[in-house]
């Protein structure tokens, strides 16, 4: 049977039992996401059941942004927590009552080194209505426009063309969820999935024209911007 | 793999191995003399001993509760595998050097264009293996990715001329029709 999901194109079918092991890597990945162990997938649960919460409350529109970075992770000094190593942040904006709001649900190693500790910060009032707005507007753009893998072309006899996937181990992963009444969309990617090349003379990723104009990449991009401005001001 | 060292000792010179991996999702089988199973990988041994070609099946599997791991040998037949050993020994280099690509598609959808990666969720998985005195070398193989086309040629894999070119994809073809001719004359009961 084929079960169509949606990602990196229109059409993309899965299955674990069947990869290869490029295609494994690859999707090793989208498992951190939704399925790679208790501790790893916390932040992204306790997202889902906030937004399940706020959604009964009768909250219309919510935007999820998650990020992962597979056995790495992110150096951050907390004011509350000390240094940490942030492994999986999820990120919830909502507007309620006529605020708009953000938490921050996370899996990350303290300073001491003991890994798989969580933490879900204070919702703090933000300025992100416009965002909220607009994706509400575009969410019919953003369904239709998943970010494309990065797909580079090589000629590995000399002759014959072929097109392959570029996807390191240790790549930035990211999620990206709107939720609009009873319409919601999530798309998968990878950071890679975003550059023209790996390297400075590495191939095109032959995906890059089409996904930067992407509604998707738009929102990725104000998403980024928001988090990073405010990531120190978030309390616990 | 114990078999295949095992082959040496008698002292064969080149093997070919062709395994599926089904590793995710056993299959469970009767056998006889043991009772219902879980197979989890199956692995046919190709090569020449004493001058006449033979086929050994190995039977990865594990008790009914999943907790033990076994491999059962089948007593090896006789087939004419001479071409299949000939191609993968004059093709060794190529083979070491060769990958099988994903199946990738031209995708468009509103006047855009992109390329999009197709992944089947019931395909098979194949391992195929070359053993020569001093190296050997393995390659997966996923049947999706040979494939011209799908959906009624509605997308076409952009990855097929060249993959169909691949000693890997000759030695897969190859395998599986001389399994096709010989699988009915292991006898180990019913599936």
């Amino acid at each position: 049977m084929l079960e169509p999901r949606k990602n990196n194109g229109i059409i993309v079918y899965n299955s674990i039992s069947n990869l290869n092991p490029m295609t494994r890597i690859v999707f090793i990945l989208v498992l951190c996401f939704s399925c790679l162990c208790g501790q790893a997938q916390f932040s992204r649960d306790t997202a889902y059941r906030q937004i399940k919460k706020l959604q009964s409350e009768g909250v219309d529109t919510i935007i999820r942004y998650g990020k992962i970075v597979p056995m790495y992770g992110w150096i951050e000094q907390s004011k509350q927590l000390g240094e940490i190593v942030v492994q999986e942040y999820t990120f919830v904006f909502y507007q309620t009552k006529g605020e708009t709001y953000l938490m921050r649900f996370m899996t990350y190693s303290d300073s001491a080194g003991i890994m798989g500790r969580t933490a879900v910060s204070k919702p703090m009032k933000v300025d992100a209505e416009l965002m909220l707005k607009w994706a509400a507007d575009n969410i019919t753009t953003i369904i239709k426009q998943p970010i494309c893998s990065h797909i580079i072309k090589q000629k590995p006899d000399g002759v014959n063309t072929v097109y392959d996937i570029y996807y390191p181990s240790h790549t930035e992963g990211i999620n990206i969820g709107v939720l609009v009444g009873k319409e919601q969309v999530g798309h998968d990617f990878t950071f890679e999935d975003c550059q023209y090349n790996y390297s400075d003379n590495g191939p095109e990723n032959l995906n890059y024209s089409y996904n930067i104009q992407t509604s998707t990449y738009k929102l990725y991009l104000i998403l980024q911007a928001i988090t990073q401005s405010v990531q120190n001001e978030l309390k616990y | 793999m114990n078999e295949i060292i095992s082959l040496r000792k008698k002292g064969v010179d080149t093997i070919v191995q062709f395994a599926d991996g089904c590793c995710f999702s056993p299959v469970v089988y009767t056998i006889q003399g043991l009772g219902e199973v879980m197979v989890a990988k199956e692995s046919y041994l190709f090569y020449k001993l004493h001058g006449a070609g033979m086929v050994t099946k190995c039977i990865y599997y594990s008790d009914n509760k999943g907790e033990i791991n076994y491999v059962a040998t089948l007593n090896p037949l006789k087939i004419d595998c001479d071409s299949l050993l000939t191609f993968a020994s004059a093709n060794f280099e190529k083979f070491r050097n060769e990958k099988i690509y994903p199946f990738i598609y031209k995708h468009k959808s509103d006047g855009d264009s992109s390329l999009s990666w197709l992944q089947y969720s019931d395909a098979s998985y194949f391992y195929i293996g070359i053993d020569t005195k001093k190296e050997s070398e393995r390659k997966g193989l996923d049947p999706f990715d040979v494939e011209r086309e799908k959906l009624k040629g509605e997308i076409e894999n952009l990855n097929y001329t060249y993959n169909s070119s691949t000693s890997i994809f000759k030695i897969y073809m190859m395998a599986q029709q001389l399994i096709k001719s010989i699988e009915e004359k292991f006898s180990y009961g019913n599936k």
